[in-house]
């Protein structure tokens, strides 16, 4: 069900990684995150495209991608903490779509000016969800932090 | 990191030019700058530039989030850089990836460090460096030269 009442600073959101061929992944403490290229705004768009782990599974996230005609197995999912992205001054805003509910995309304030550095710093708040963590949660566990 | 400072090593990407030959004598680039101890080729290398070359099989949202296809003079010049920082003492392999825009990108990270680079079809490259210890050395910025990154990346 669509909702696109303002999205809570405890929430988590995810986003699709291609994670083979170009990998879009680096490693990243005991795990790996997402560079700071994949979560960038893409060219000629507004914000750069997520969903909301309450809303779309990480599985779901991942089948959204053969509507494209693209394959599921080139891809990872990684998970941004919503107060982590507002703390570098973006905004997380819910845009559901007939695909994903959970439809979100993190943007830019308007009239703020933003460093390069600012996805670098993002990507660094990343962590790709590893296997065992999609099966938990698509079991209904909640993410552990 | 500011352009042309510390003598020259890149001055532009017509002129990268090392070769990263497997003895490593040969980097005539780098082996201008003193304080940068050469070695042979890793072996990384090859895998590496590999990566490079696949980026031109990516076609437009290859991403699945609208990236564009990339830039085969992004991936050229993007190659003999790796080429000539390979050659350096120090100098990790870096995670070989592609921006949204449609270029090659080369990514470091030890985790305390990292070094984000974007190489622009018109050989100028973007970069941003986080030191994560001292953020008052955080430099980002756009430059034609690359001399500065064989220094970050031997700093860590």
């Amino acid at each position: 069900m669509a909702d696109s009442r303002p999205i809570a600073d405890e929430e988590v959101i995810l986003k699709r990684v291609r994670a083979n061929d170009p990998h879009c992944i680096q490693p990243y403490g005991d795990g790996y995150r997402a560079t700071s290229f994949a979560v960038r705004i893409p060219p000629g768009q507004e914000g750069s495209s997520c969903s909301r782990l309450r809303l779309t599974s990480p599985r779901t996230l991942l089948s959204l991608v053969t509507l494209q005609g693209g394959s599921s197995d080139d891809y990872l999912v990684c998970r941004m903490r919503v107060t982590d992205v507002r703390a570098l001054n973006l905004e997380v805003l819910a845009l559901p779509t007939d695909e994903d509910p959970g439809h979100c995309e993190i943007r830019k304030t308007v009239g703020q000016h933003y460093p390069a550095s600012v996805w670098s710093r993002l990507a660094k708040t990343t962590r790709i969800l590893t296997a065992a963590e999609v099966a938990s949660i698509e079991a209904g566990d909640e993410l552990v932090e | 990191m500011t352009e042309g400072t510390a003598g020259v090593v890149f001055s532009g990407a017509e002129t990268i030019t090392a070769d990263a030959s497997p003895s490593g004598e040969s980097c005539e680039a780098f082996s201008r700058q003193p304080v940068l101890a050469l070695r042979s080729a890793p072996a990384w290398l090859d895998e590496r530039i590999g990566q490079l070359r696949s980026l031109l099989q990516l076609q437009d949202n290859w991403d699945s989030y609208g990236g564009r296809a990339i830039d085969r003079q992004s991936v050229e010049i993007a190659t003999q850089l790796l080429k000539a920082l390979a050659v350096v003492e120090g100098v990790e392999a870096p995670t070989v990836t592609a921006s949204p825009d449609g270029n090659a990108a080369l990514c470091w990270d030890n985790g305390r460090r990292s070094l984000d680079l974007e190489v622009m079809p018109d050989g100028r490259f973007e970069y941003v460096f986080l030191n994560e210890e001292d953020a008052s050395k955080d430099d980002e910025g756009i430059t034609s030269s690359a001399e500065g990154f064989a220094e970050l990346l031997t700093a860590w």
